[in-house]
């Protein structure tokens, strides 16, 4: 039985390859993004499923990986902005729903040590923008032009979102420690 | 307010420069100088320096979250099998025979059909091809053009007699059953001038009871002429049908390799008289009528075309008859394109 190639016109590696190299990679940052793995298993397969039916049209132009990334944070970003609208519907005269997601509030976390879980916390609050811009640039080592073209936006602008992502991560840190601290001093309420 | 003025801090130094220092981003070594003059005098800015790369450690020592992974991995390689339609290029050839609808994909030629001028005879087939393939019947782009020209000299070489097989690569995507398969594959084995019977082929595909079930494989080649179906005959030499109801098409087709056909009341059928039998086995060929051609199990019988054909083949002539003393007359192939 002769094997069939995945894609026809495009001269590049098989697909199955491309996904090889970049699935951890893809992965991770979508767990990054969205902040729980049931949701970045979803868009794992999405993205993967999306880039397979386009590979063959394929330029070339832009690197795999950034390509790859690219559809990750637009798919992505439907799906934040999809879960803020699905976390806001409610019945009129009924109490709000409790929202199917609750980001991790990183007060919550620090007294346990799961510094990493802390973080993600952090990472959730970010604005979308400023949250993919962080983790494409420090995670995963995207340049910043790779970063503009993801966003639809300037290097320069890439850049600022990435600083100013950082910047409140950074402030986000020092309110979690201040918290920690103050609460192993004070008495817990009863 | 311009905003730059939001990064400095109270000291007066720019906090970018700051987390141009920590992630490793400056190109100018400038930047990095100052950062490190600045950090020596202020122990806010060295705190803040500090918190900055303790965060990117963090962020960059983050634990990947590898065994979700493998279940989203084994998930999308099951989506991409059940999605995964390989792409089959159709076009329709005008050739001596009438027209060819030739479908080809990354493997090879899927798909050989002749066309009637009321179109392709088998309603089912296009909605087999739908659902098996993504039909793409656009023009052909540069790639796929040279790629059809190579098909269509392998064509018009057959079809001149100048080459033995088309040479064609062969997609067995749209064979239709293990049987049919193994069918077909005996049949690709019949070489060049020569003639197998339905029941040779279904002993050799071992299920000697299956003749009519050989045939219906056969009628459903779906690359005919590549697989050579219409070397397939009756054990008495009928030729049977070829692809439904063009058994002149096999007739035709026939007489390119030079195996004379003619037409008997019960329609056309090979003149056994005119053609050698070669046993498969014994590796002997005979002319019609000798008497260990009559020891010849049908099962490993071949007719040949010619005396030549025989021999390179790798037969040898029978030493009762001699057929290479005296060749048979009408040998020579008549010529219909």
């Amino acid at each position: 039985m002769p094997t069939r190639r995945d894609s026809s016109a495009h001269s590049g590696p098989p697909f199955v390859t491309l996904i090889d190299t970049y699935q951890r990679a893809v992965y991770r940052y979508l767990v990054r993004c969205t902040g729980n793995e049931d949701d970045a298993q979803d868009l794992f397969q999405e993205t993967f499923l999306r880039a397979h039916r386009a590979y063959a049209a394929f330029s070339g132009d832009t690197g795999h990986r950034a390509w790859l990334f690219r559809i990750a944070t637009n798919l992505a970003k439907n799906h934040v902005r999809g879960r803020r609208r699905r976390n806001n519907v409610f019945v009129s005269g009924c109490e709000p729903a409790p929202p199917a997601w609750q980001p991790v509030t990183p007060e919550h976390l620090l007294h346990s040590g799961q510094t990493a879980r802390v973080l993600q916390g952090l990472l959730d609050r970010l604005s979308f923008r400023q949250r993919t811009a962080v983790i494409q640039r420090q995670i995963e080592g995207l340049a910043y032009c790779e970063i503009a073209s993801n966003l639809n936006c300037s290097e320069q602008t890439a850049r600022a979102h990435v600083y100013q992502g950082l910047r409140k991560l950074r402030a986000g840190w020092q309110t979690a420690q201040a918290n920690e601290e103050r609460k192993c001093h004070a008495q817990p309420k009863v | 307010m311009p905003n730059r003025k939001c990064n400095v801090l109270i000291c007066g130094f720019d906090e970018d420069s700051l987390i141009t220092a920590a992630v490793g981003d400056a190109s100018s070594a400038v930047v990095r100088r100052t950062v490190r003059t600045h950090v020596r005098t202020c122990p806010d800015c060295a705190q803040r320096l500090e918190d900055y790369r303790q965060l990117l450690d963090g962020l960059r020592s983050l634990p990947a979250p590898d065994a979700g992974l493998t279940a989203a991995r084994r998930k999308l390689d099951a989506r991409l099998a059940r999605s995964t339609r390989p792409r089959l290029v159709v076009n329709v050839w005008n050739t001596p025979i009438g027209s060819l609808r030739i479908g080809r994909t990354d493997a090879g030629v899927a798909l050989l059909e002749f066309v009637s001028d009321e179109g392709v005879d088998d309603s089912g087939s296009d909605a087999r091809l739908q659902r098996l393939f993504s039909v793409d019947t656009a023009g052909p782009d540069d790639a796929g053009r040279a790629e059809m020209s190579a098909l269509m000299d392998g064509l018009n070489a057959y079809l001149s007699g100048g080459r033995q097989s088309l040479g064609w690569t062969v997609d067995e995507a749209l064979m239709r059953s293990e049987f049919q398969r193994r069918v077909l594959h005996a049949t690709s084995q019949i070489p060049y001038g020569t003639l197998a019977t339905y029941l040779g082929i279904a002993h050799s595909i071992g299920q000697p009871s299956a003749v009519r079930a050989v045939a219906q494989a056969l009628r459903y080649n779906p690359v005919p002429i590549q697989i050579p179906c219409h070397r397939i005959i009756g054990s008495n030499g009928d030729l049977t049908g070829y692809g439904g109801d063009r058994v002149t098409l096999k007739r035709d087709i026939l007489a390119i390799e030079g195996i004379p056909v003619v037409e008997a009341k019960t329609g056309f059928r090979v003149a056994r008289r005119h053609l050698y039998s070669a046993d498969q086995r014994l590796r002997v060929f005979c002319r019609f009528g000798c008497r260990v051609a009559a020891g010849h199990p049908a099962a490993d019988r071949l007719l040949v075309a010619s005396c030549d054909r025989a021999k390179e083949i790798g037969f040898t002539p029978c030493g009762v008859c001699r057929p290479d003393a005296e060749p048979l007359s009408g040998e020579a192939a008549p010529q219909l394109f």
